[in-house]
């Protein structure tokens, strides 16, 4: 008697530490968040470190790009969860800025950030442990299987007829079979579309991405979403910072459009080129469902061309163009025509070198800035390439011909992968890139075209300009 | 009778092993009820009973509060049903209060998916807009 109840409890144990579900699989939970958001006058990253299923500690970092003082007020928030405060100091010297925040319940939350003037509302994901199909099957198949053969044990040892242990002995081979099914199939499967990326954050896209899948399926409906309108307003004076106000919405209902997806470290990307050709690359914070808000200094007067790339959940990114008449302020002075720009913060110039080719065949466009290769990833990308023309050979009222040039393109250079490495990109707190960033682009048309290269090093960001012109081919 | 018996081993098994699977496997069926949507807006809290509704009319009952759970009666409330994904809207809908802080609104949701159910909450002069996400299914 007691050496069958030995032989059980011995199996039970073995049961026990593998039978379970285990908590740490189910793939790729949550990733680190970077967005940047230019607030006020200030350009920011803002890293939402992962966090979930395990709920607990928020870890926030505030990443600035210049020197800078004041007070940062973060809060995380959801609806039925309790709201997290913390404050950021930010430094005389530009870089990363920690605070930790708590979460306590799965669910689509927001993050906001308040200088004391604008509040910036970043919304993201604490996802829930989703255990995928085939993992129950495989779960249920090797639990079920040990079970049964335990069962079929103490019967082989116990039982008064020949045949009973012989039932508990199949069931434990057809469970072996399912089991090794789900687990041999389980790397064939793709993931289901992902709340907050491909479609709304519900709390059932979140807790049963399956199930929610299952039911979309029922209605045969694709991800993608009708464009969207760029609703822009706003008056900028020379000068002084300027609130521009950029509204979107849906083109098919004209609703506000709430669903933005970070693409390229940005929910919003803002690129201006003023009447002298003077770039700005600054990214909108979102200050309510469909609204955005960028503070925006310019020392010229005239039309401003603007550009706007944004992607809705379901995929595909757009690129809306516009212009802004900046109005004279008291004092208004027109600047001389800007030069390859060097970037006095740091003391570091930056130029930009085009092997060019003929309209319509691929030129290679170099960016070197200095020698050392300290460069940092802006935006998780080495180097940010904006093109844009063909515009009139040089003038003044660059940002007039830059708003009514055909071509305006924002490329990027990736970091070189480096071997062995895991987790995703490296963040800005990796330097060792560059000195120079190589982009290869094809000018579509011959003509004259102003091109500006972007990177970052000891937390700045430096702006390299040059004009190419390109022969047809 | 041993012959018999032998040959139903195999169903036995089958049958031991069918429901323990059904057992471990369909308790994550799509259709557990997941605890409604909640959102809020301003001073107000929203909340829908549920987040899965059958296609065609549809009553919606749904609960307006203010932070401290205490049901809250504004001047006008309005549904705004839309569907995202497809690109279109429906007619707004006046909900009507069956009980303090508690809305009725009939919908008739003409398509499957992903719906967006918009609640207009106007008193006064202020006017808030919660959005509740549904899923319609066949």
């Amino acid at each position: 008697m007691w050496r069958v109840a030995a032989v059980v409890v011995f199996l039970t144990s073995l049961l026990t530490m593998g039978a379970g579900v285990s908590w740490a699989d189910g793939g790729h939970v949550g990733a680190d968040l970077h967005v940047a958001q230019t607030l006020g006058e200030r350009e920011l990253t803002v890293v939402i470190r992962r966090t979930g299923p395990r709920l607990g500690p928020l870890l926030v970092e505030v990443v600035t790009h210049a020197p800078t003082t004041g007070t940062l007020r973060l809060s995380a928030s959801s609806p039925s969860a309790t709201t997290s405060t913390g404050m950021v100091e930010l430094g005389a010297v530009p870089g990363v800025h920690r605070v930790v925040l708590a979460v306590d319940k799965v669910g689509p939350w927001e993050l906001a950030i308040t200088d004391g003037a604008t509040t910036a509302r970043i919304p993201f994901v604490v996802p829930a442990q989703v255990v995928p199909p085939w993992q129950r099957a495989s779960d249920f198949g090797f639990g079920a299987a040990g079970v049964l053969a335990g069962v079929a044990l103490v019967l082989a040892l116990r039982a008064r007829r020949s045949w009973m242990p012989w039932v508990p002995m199949m069931g434990a081979v057809v469970a072996l079979s399912v089991g090794m099914t789900g687990a041999a199939l389980s790397a064939q499967f793709p993931p289901p579309p992902q709340a907050g990326r491909d479609v709304d954050p519900s709390i059932r896209a979140i807790t049963d991405p399956y199930g929610q899948a299952r039911l979309n399926a029922q209605a045969a409906v694709g991800l993608t979403r009708a464009p969207l309108i760029l609703d822009l307003s706003g008056a900028v004076v020379a000068g002084q910072p300027s609130t521009v106000r950029l509204n979107f919405l849906d083109s098919a209902t004209g609703r506000p459009a709430d669903d933005l997806v970070v693409h390229h470290g940005a929910l919003v990307h803002l690129m201006i080129v003023s009447p002298v050709g003077e770039l700005m690359h600054l990214h909108p914070v979102r200050v309510g469902p469909g609204r955005y808000e960028v503070t925006v200094r310019s020392s010229a007067t005239g039309v401003h061309a603007l550009a706007v790339e944004a992607g809705r959940r379901g995929g595909g990114t757009q690129q809306m163009r516009a212009s802004i008449t900046v109005q004279p302020g008291a004092a208004a002075t027109r600047s001389a025509p800007v030069a390859p720009v060097s970037d006095t913060a740091s003391g570091a110039s930056g130029e930009v070198s085009v092997d060019v080719a003929a309209a319509g065949v691929p030129s290679t466009i170099r960016g070197r800035f200095g020698d050392d290769p300290t460069l940092q990833p802006w935006l998780g990308m080495i180097g940010h390439l904006i093109v844009v023309g063909p515009m009139p050979p040089s003038g003044d009222e660059r940002g007039e011909a830059a708003a009514a040039a055909p071509i305006w393109s924002h490329g990027h250079a990736m970091p070189p992968a480096a071997p062995g490495a895991v987790g995703g990109q490296p963040d800005e707190s990796v330097a060792t890139f560059g000195p120079q960033v190589d982009f290869v682009y094809t000018f579509p048309r011959p003509g004259r075209y102003l091109v500006w290269v972007q990177a970052e090093r000891d937390f700045t960001v430096l702006t390299a300009s040059t004009e190419v012109e390109v022969t047809a081919s | 009778m041993k012959v018999q018996l032998r040959a139903a081993l195999p169903v036995l098994a089958v049958l031991l092993v069918g429901g323990l699977f059904a057992w471990l496997f369909w308790s994550g069926s799509p259709t557990t009820a997941v605890a409604g949507s909640q959102a809020n807006v301003g001073p107000y809290v929203v909340r829908l009973s549920t987040d899965s509704v059958q296609r065609g009319v549809v009553e919606l009952t749904f609960d307006i509060t203010d932070g401290s759970n205490k049901p809250v009666e504004p001047e006008k409330v309005s549904v705004e049903p839309t569907m995202t994904q497809m690109g279109h809207a429906l007619i707004p809908v006046r909900a009507t209060p069956s009980a303090p802080g508690t809305y009725r609104a009939q919908v008739d949701f003409n398509m499957s998916g992903q719906w967006d159910i918009t609640v207009r909450i106007t008193s006064g002069d202020e006017m808030h807009e919660a959005v509740l996400s549904v899923t319609v299914v066949n």
